[in-house]
């Protein structure tokens, strides 16, 4: 590791950066990758489940959510990009500010 | 189909604008950065709509409004996956993969691991995609310019191909850039008038739209349910998978994330991109499909004395247009459409000359001991390489039915490139040995297993049966490729591969901070 990425990692809230960093790797790929599968999931079952009604309808109501969480999901994100990215940024310029001080 | 003079004027505009841009751009094309990356210096907006005209090929706009006349429902997997795809790439990759390239995905990945290995895999791969996809659009460019102008197949290829030539020949990334913000600008505002003459037509009530539709169609009120394209869950899923992950890996697209200054630009590219993709598929899903059912059912000039539709399915957005707007904009759709042929072909050419001169020669065999010029001579010959190549397969393909290419393409990105540049940015533990030996496993297994599928073993080959049952093999070879990946990587107990390993600190410093 060169010294100036060396010296920006030993920052006392470089730790926080990362933290930052994995919940918007992880948590919102992973909110929106699962509702979307859920969403084909639910409509590739539902021509084969509408024959029973209570399948039928559980495949319906779940086609349904899927979406709704798809929706929020979406909404979500956009909250991110506008809100926790910028909190990230602002974090990212202090440290590096700081540890050319 | 159309030897319309206003088509043909259309045409002729369309080269005549591409090529000022190519001449401008290649005046302000002196050096390496400025070939690959245009500089470095587009912002956000532009560079997302740019994305978007790489990616939204003719068979976005023609192809699928195709699939929603003739299926309904499930067109909306070819519609909504793309944006998923993108939003999840600007959540895994957009950020690090601009703080720690340059010029090509593998600038990323031999940063922690072995150089040579690393570029020679990630441009074989880059090379099998860039030329599967230049191969399916100079065939369906061909055929498409042929019924739309009326031009001969093999002289429709030729012209695709000189064209793409020179943009990415002379212009480099500079005036592929401008072609694609020319064609997505085309395509945005085509696409957006044919919808609103659409629901013109039906008082703007979207409640009319449909109910004409299901009333017109075979399938009735099932168009608007699921089933009518995938007969099971697999095919479907097989399909979303590929298209979801696949775009992750595409090098024509990764390679424009390259071309903003920062990070942050890159995401602000990603999001623009999501949304006039997003902008254009709501479109064609929700008005210009079930528009094209409601409109052209009864108009005998639309279809032939079977009962097709004139051209086949890639058509109907075409005669679409003519119903509503006449030729004039009959005309403009044309142009929309050959625009966007020559963006995508563009596109393609660039990440393919680039991981020939910048992996290929400078990387492997010059060991980077190369100039800059030098790099560039050589990325110029391997344009003109492929430019040549695309015609010659493009000919040679003529007579075949290149579907499968298309989704071959996104299986093999989604079981090559995707895995390496997911697992190099996110996983401490994978080594050269693992990264190539993974992906060639992607490589292998998802060719192989489209050979034994039912696109080439059954239509082309002409067996009863596929060996392997669905049409994209991607469900297979994806997560084989991440397996082998995974389990070669925990094996490998070499000392080199404990350096690689520890690497991964800096490496992950660096994709942060930039």
């Amino acid at each position: 590791m060169s010294q100036d990425y060396a010296r920006l990692a030993q920052h006392a809230r470089f730790p926080e950066l990362k933290a930052r960093r994995r919940t918007l790797t992880i948590l919102f790929p992973l909110t929106l990758g699962s509702a979307f599968f859920a969403l084909v999931l639910a409509a590739g079952l539902a021509p084969e489940w509408f024959d029973n009604p209570v399948l039928g309808g559980a495949a319906t109501l779940g086609t349904v959510l899927a979406m709704l969480l798809m929706l929020i999901s979406v909404g979500l994100n956009a909250v991110y990009m506008a809100v926790y990215e910028r909190r990230f940024e602002r974090l990212r310029r202090q440290i590096v500010a700081e540890t050319r001080e | 189909m159309s030897r319309s003079p206003i088509a043909i004027a259309f045409f002729l505009a369309i080269i005549a604008m591409t090529l000022l841009i190519t001449w401008w751009a290649a005046k302000r094309t002196r050096t390496a950065d400025e070939f690959y990356t245009a500089g470095g210096g587009l912002g956000g907006f532009k560079n997302g709509l740019a994305i978007a005209g790489d990616f939204m090929s003719a068979a976005t706009f023609l192809g699928i409004t195709g699939l929603i006349y003739g299926f309904g429902y499930d067109g909306f997997v070819y519609l909504v996956s793309p944006m998923v795809g993108l939003c999840l790439g600007l959540y895994l990759i957009a950020e690090p993969l601009r703080n720690l390239g340059r010029y090509t995905v593998a600038d990323v990945a031999s940063i922690r691991l072995a150089d040579r290995p690393i570029r020679t895999f990630s441009a074989v791969s880059s090379l099998a995609i860039c030329v599967m996809y230049l191969v399916a659009q100079m065939v369906g460019a061909g055929a498409l310019m042929q019924v739309l102008l009326g031009i001969p197949y093999h002289f429709s290829v030729l012209i695709v191909g000189a064209l793409m030539t020179i943009y990415v020949g002379f212009g480099g990334m500079m005036a592929t850039t401008w072609v694609q913000l020319t064609k997505a600008a085309i395509l945005i505002f085509g696409v957006s008038l044919l919808a609103a003459l659409v629901l013109a037509e039906f008082g703007f009530s979207f409640h009319r739209l449909y109910d004409t539709a299901a009333s017109v169609h075979r399938l009735g009120d099932d168009l608007f349910l699921p089933g009518g394209l995938f007969s099971d869950t697999a095919s479907m899923l097989s399909i979303v998978v590929a298209l979801v992950f696949g775009l992750m890996g595409l090098p024509h697209i990764l390679m424009r994330l390259f071309t903003v200054p920062n990070a942050k630009e890159s995401q602000r590219s990603v999001l623009w991109a999501a949304f006039f993709i997003a902008l254009v598929n709501t479109m064609i899903y929700f008005v210009i499909g079930y528009g094209a059912i409601a409109l052209l059912d009864g108009q005998d000039q639309y279809f032939d004395a079977a009962g097709n539709i004139v051209g086949g399915g890639n058509m109907v957005a075409i005669h679409l247009s003519d119903a509503v707007g006449g030729e004039a904009f009959l005309g403009f759709i044309v142009a929309a459409a050959f625009a966007t042929i020559l963006a995508v072909v563009s596109g393609l050419t660039l990440a393919g000359a680039s991981a020939v001169s910048h992996d290929l020669y400078a990387g492997v065999l010059r060991r980077g001991d190369v100039t800059p010029e030098a790099e560039m001579r050589v990325s110029r010959f391997a344009t003109l390489g492929l430019g040549v190549a695309g015609i010659l397969l493009g000919l040679v393909f003529e007579k075949q039915n290149i579907a499968f290419l298309a989704s071959l393409v996104f299986a093999i990105s989604a079981s090559t490139m995707f895995p390496l540049l997911l697992l190099t940015l996110k996983w401490r533990r994978l080594t050269t040995v693992g990264a190539v030996v993974g992906g060639c496993v992607g490589l292998i297994t998802s060719v192989g297993l489209m050979i034994a599928g039912p696109a080439i073993w059954v239509d082309i080959l002409g067996n009863s049966e596929p060996l392997y049952p669905y049409a994209n093999p991607v469900l297979t070879s994806m997560p084989l490729a991440f397996v082998v990946m995974v389990v070669v990587s925990l094996l490998d107990r070499s000392a080199r591969a404990q350096a690689e390993r520890d690497g991964f600190d800096a490496q992950h410093v660096r994709a942060i901070f930039g």
